[in-house]
């Protein structure tokens, strides 16, 4: 119950720093650190992972991080050389 | 069990009984028999792929050919690689871990019996959804990998049938993976740890894993492919602004994976036979499984070495042409091993061990060319010539196809209970080494002659008659070799020699049972005190180190361990300990003496027909619920009635899975 | 669920842990690769609107918000309907469940009211590689919750035929962990298409 309203609560603040001008420039990287604790908290107690096996845990560790490493190098390999489709030099 | 009642056999779900005849065999969800299914439908698609890589050959055979038109002859190579890869070799791999997995583990079936039946059902519906595009306008014809914006292309439907008919056999393999993952973790006899497994074992493990993450990365390739084919979605094409590199990414993402899914089954093959043959146990186990582990991991990072001339740029070339050659080190390391087992050892040469030593042989010259693949300026020069072609094959058909041959030779008394003929096998073997190089060294030459791969033809006087021509006699050897293997298994079924339960006086636990074996695997579970367990039941070492037979009857340790069952009623271990162990069986691995007094169906009862050993009933509901995936196929297709009876189809199987009588899955 | 062989109920495993459990663990894990990879997709494909509409121009993040918080209220839910099964309450497992079912299908609403809107306004699947990167990702996301719901009511109208016992909380657990994962799976989706200004 505790950690439910831990979560509304944490949903209020995403939307509330998402209307104030002055956190601009912090917006993403808090944005991001509520979402992950709000992901976390999910995992740990609601998926009861903090209580759990440690296999669980691994099994799924595995594929969330797997996940993480690959993709953000693919998107590198992308925007590394300009995004989507960047028009090669010579042609229209 | 409170007030819920459970309906008893009969009504509405009743579980189908038949043991023979056909309905057993569809409704079977014995890992044995489906691991025959298994085998038996990728070695029918084996011989499919090959008549079309024949024909492909026969049109290649001499310049200008005029076998093929062009339109056939895009659909034959693309139906050869898809039906080489999906419905072959990784199939037959699936086929030999079904039957072998549960035995060399000592379990009596895998965690989910049903399943298994609903992956080998929905594998089948796959392949016949794809065959069936010959007959509906036009088989895929966009290469195996499926390169947009040239999968776009909307003159036929091939490339849809593509997509759905990949996506079809990737839910299957995902079942499998899963169904695997949770028997090895879960399902292991007392005493066999993790580090006392059969390599077998630990590559199918392995395996599990690399489709349990590959699988679905394809799997949403291939959905925005079909939405693009489909419903004007914009993923690939780059007239609307999309970048079909996305595809190529999300594609070897998987692919590179996938290559390791179809190699390191046959790994394990050899891992197994290598030492049976050699008369020594596996030089460097530990080496040996940690090696696959880091092949399986170092997988996921060298995918762009497939799309070199994609235009990357130079930091990512270079990032994954050194990730590449890194990957070849574990690679290494597994071939000597390898060499290691043999070295020294009492060696028998076989016919499984003529195919593993093929395989060493063979994937040696496979993986250098590879590493030629990873320097990137040479695999610019290399890229879609026939030197790919020349590579891929020396690793897959060199390497999988022999290693499964090996497993096939290997296994079969088991499997059957007859001998396969020695004499007819090495001269099948000899027949298909030689076919083998003939037709695929000439590639590698092809290749830096600068053939162009994917080409319906090929013109005179560029110097590539002689090497084509051999090419094309080598491939008919191959296919003459095959037909020599038919005959050998004529030839068993008729008058094999009956083999027993140990015909190679072998090292793993599936040789402990009756070949073949019973429904219920084991009459008493094995308590497991030694890697390669059998073998020390079998042989004791001297003081000087020598092994020596052990007088009939058996070590003294042996009655006990033959007659104490799965420590099965056994207060579980609480969970939290046995999970934090890394190696958590070792706590179940209770001396046998403590438990087996008060089995109830130990020793005598247990040896007729394995009274009292509950086995999961057959079941129709894996065959609907698979069924129902060809037809939602169809509908994407066709007509939205079509998708709505699959959908139903789907719906009521998965009910009657849920709903029909409890058996001893759990 | 059958008063035959209760042992074979459970039974033992090498880890002691249960195979259902084991099983619906590793399939998330894979499950992480399948949005991975459509979060990708639209990751990359964020910017690249042609003609069409931007997500500046779409996106109405009061009224995903509510959304949102309904699939992370539903996960409370699920919880509770464990909990309950757990301490042998099968009618307040039920409620639960039943609870659980309603604010998914509140939220799928929500999505099918979200789809229409945008679609009025300009944005289709074939607009632009922008469009089809949404509609796909937070489609199959739809698919995945609509799933769950056919689970919560499945494993409701079993419980109230008796099918599934007092104490056998393991299915309501495992479809739960199916649940919480596509509520955090949401959690993604609401702050890095949503929230994250793109640009
Ligand atoms: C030492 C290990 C290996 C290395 C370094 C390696 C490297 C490469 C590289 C760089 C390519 C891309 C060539 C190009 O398209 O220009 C390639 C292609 C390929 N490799 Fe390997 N490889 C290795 C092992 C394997 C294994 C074990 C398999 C399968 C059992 C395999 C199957 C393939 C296939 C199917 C292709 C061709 C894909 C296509 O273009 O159709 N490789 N390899
Ligand atoms: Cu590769």
């Amino acid at each position: 119950m505790k950690i439910a309203v831990v979560l509304a609560l944490i949903t209020l603040a995403e939307i509330a720093i998402y209307y104030i001008p002055a956190l601009a420039s912090l917006l993403i990287p808090l944005l991001v650190a509520f979402s992950f604790a709000k992901f976390m908290l999910v995992i740990l107690w609601f998926m009861h992972l903090r209580f759990d096996s440690r296999i669980f845990t691994r099994l799924f560790a595995a594929g969330l991080l797997l996940t993480l490493t690959v993709f953000i190098l693919m998107l590198l390999t992308f925007f590394l050389r300009g995004g989507p489709a960047p028009t090669p030099p010579g042609i229209t | 069990m409170a007030t819920a009642v459970a309906p008893q056999q009969g009504g509405l779900f009743a579980r189908p009984t038949a043991k023979t005849g056909w309905w057993s065999w569809m409704t079977t969800v014995d890992h044995k028999k489906i691991g025959i299914l298994y085998g038996v439908t990728a070695f029918f698609f084996f011989i499919v792929g090959g008549v079309e890589a024949l024909l492909i050959r026969a049109q290649l055979a001499t310049p200008n050919g005029e076998v093929l038109s062009p339109a056939v002859y895009n659909q034959l190579f693309t139906m050869h690689g898809l039906t080489m890869i999906f419905f072959v070799v990784i199939p037959m791999g699936t086929a030999l871990m079904n039957f072998l997995l549960p035995l060399m583990i000592g379990a009596r079936d895998v965690a989910f019996p049903r399943l298994n039946a609903f992956s080998y059902w929905v594998f089948l519906s796959a392949g016949l959804f794809m065959y069936s595009a010959f007959l509906l306008g036009g088989a895929p014809d966009g290469g195996w990998f499926g390169y947009a914006p040239l999968s776009l292309d909307p003159v036929t439907d091939g490339m849809t049938y593509y997509s759905l008919g990949l996506q079809i056999a990737g839910i299957a393999s995902l079942a499998g993976a899963i169904n695997f993952i949770v028997t090895i973790i879960n399902m292991r006899a007392p005493g066999m740890t993790l580090m006392r497994m059969p390599v077998f074992v630990w590559m199918t493990l392995i395996t599990s894993f690399l489709l349990l993450f590959a699988v679905p990365v394809i799997g949403v390739a291939l959905w925005e492919l079909m939405f693009d084919r489909l419903f004007g979605a914009n993923f690939f094409d780059p007239a609307a602004g999309a970048d079909p590199l996305l595809w190529q990414h999300l594609f070897w993402l998987f692919g590179h994976p996938e290559v390791y899914i179809m190699i390191l089954p046959a790994m394990g093959i050899v891992s197994e036979v290598l030492p049976a043959f050699s008369r020594k146990p596996l030089f460097g186990y530990p080496a040996i499984v940690f090696s696959g582990a880091a092949i399986a991991f170092m997988g996921w990072g060298v995918w762009a070495h497939h799309m070199f001339a994609a235009g990357l740029g130079p930091v990512a070339n270079s990032a994954f042409a050194l990730s590449t050659m890194f990957i070849a080190v574990p690679t290494g390391v597994k071939i000597f091993n390898w060499i290691g087992t043999i070295w020294g050892g009492s060696v028998r040469l076989t016919t499984p061990f003529l195919f593993s030593a093929g395989f060493v042989s063979m994937f040696i010259i496979g993986g250098l060319s590879g590493v030629t693949h990873s320097i990137v300026p040479h695999d610019a020069q290399q890229t879609d010539t026939y030197y790919v072609v020349g590579h891929l094959h020396y690793v897959l058909f060199g390497g999988s196809i022999f290693g499964l041959f090996s497993g096939i030779y290997y296994w079969w008394p088991k499997v059957f209970g007859r001998l396969l003929s020695e004499k007819i096998g090495k001269f099948h073997f000899l027949l298909m080494l030689v076919g083998f190089n003939l037709t695929f060294m000439p590639f590698h030459i092809l290749g830096l002659l600068g053939m162009p791969r994917r080409q319906y033809y090929f013109p005179a006087n560029r110097g590539f008659e002689v090497w084509n021509l051999l090419a094309s006699i080598g491939a008919f050897t191959i296919a003459v070799s095959i037909l020599v293997f038919l005959y050998n298994v004529a030839v068993s079924r008729k008058k094999g020699e009956a083999a027993g339960a140990d015909p190679w006086d072998a090292r793993t636990l599936e040789w402990m049972t009756t070949s073949p074996p019973p429904e219920h695997n084991f009459d008493a579970i094995p308590v497991v005190r030694h890697r390669d367990d059998f073998w020390y039941r079998k042989y004791i070492t001297t003081p000087e180190g020598e092994s020596a037979r052990v007088f009939a009857g058996g070590a003294a340790s042996d009655e006990e361990q033959h007659s104490s069952e799965a420590a099965s009623d056994e207060p579980p271990s609480s969970s939290a300990e046995g999970a934090s162990d890394r190696e958590p069986n070792t706590a179940g691995a209770a001396p046998p003496e403590s438990s087996s007094e008060e089995r109830p169906h130990a020793g005598a009862s247990a040896e007729e027909q394995g009274h009292g050993i509950h086995l999961p009933s057959p079941s129709y509901f894996p065959l609907l619920t698979a069924a129902g995936m060809p037809v939602i196929g169809y509908g994407f297709i066709y007509s939205p009635i079509l998708l709505a009876a699959g959908a139903v189809m789907l719906l009521v199987g998965a009910f009657g899975w849920v709903l029909e009588p409890p058996a001893e899955e759990a | 669920m059958s008063a035959a062989h209760p042992p074979a109920e459970h039974p033992h495993t090498s880890t002691g842990l249960d195979n259902a459990k084991l099983a619906m663990w590793a399939f998330l894990g894979s499950e992480c690769l399948f949005f991975g990879s459509f979060i990708s997709t639209y990751l990359l494909y964020r910017n690249v609107t042609g003609d069409g509409p931007t997500s500046a121009d779409l996106y109405d993040i009061p009224y995903t918000s509510i959304s949102s918080f309904v699939l992370l209220m539903s996960s409370l839910t699920m919880v509770l309907a464990l909990s309950s099964v757990q301490n042998g309450d099968r009618r307040a497992m039920r409620i639960w469940l039943m609870a659980t079912a309603f604010l998914g299908l509140t939220f799928i609403g929500g999505q099918v009211f979200e789809f229409t809107t945008f679609v009025e306004e300009g944005l289709t699947l074939s607009t632009s590689a922008f469009g089809s990167s949404f509609f796909v990702l937070t489609g199959f996301h739809g698919a995945h919750v609509t799933i769950g719901i056919l689970m919560l009511l499945g494993l409701t109208v079993m419980s109230s035929f008796g099918r599934l016992g007092p104490d056998d909380s393991r299915p309501v657990e495992v479809v739960g962990l199916y649940w919480h994962f596509v509520d955090i799976v949401w959690i993604v989706i609401f702050t890095v298409i949503y929230l994250i200004p793109s640009g």
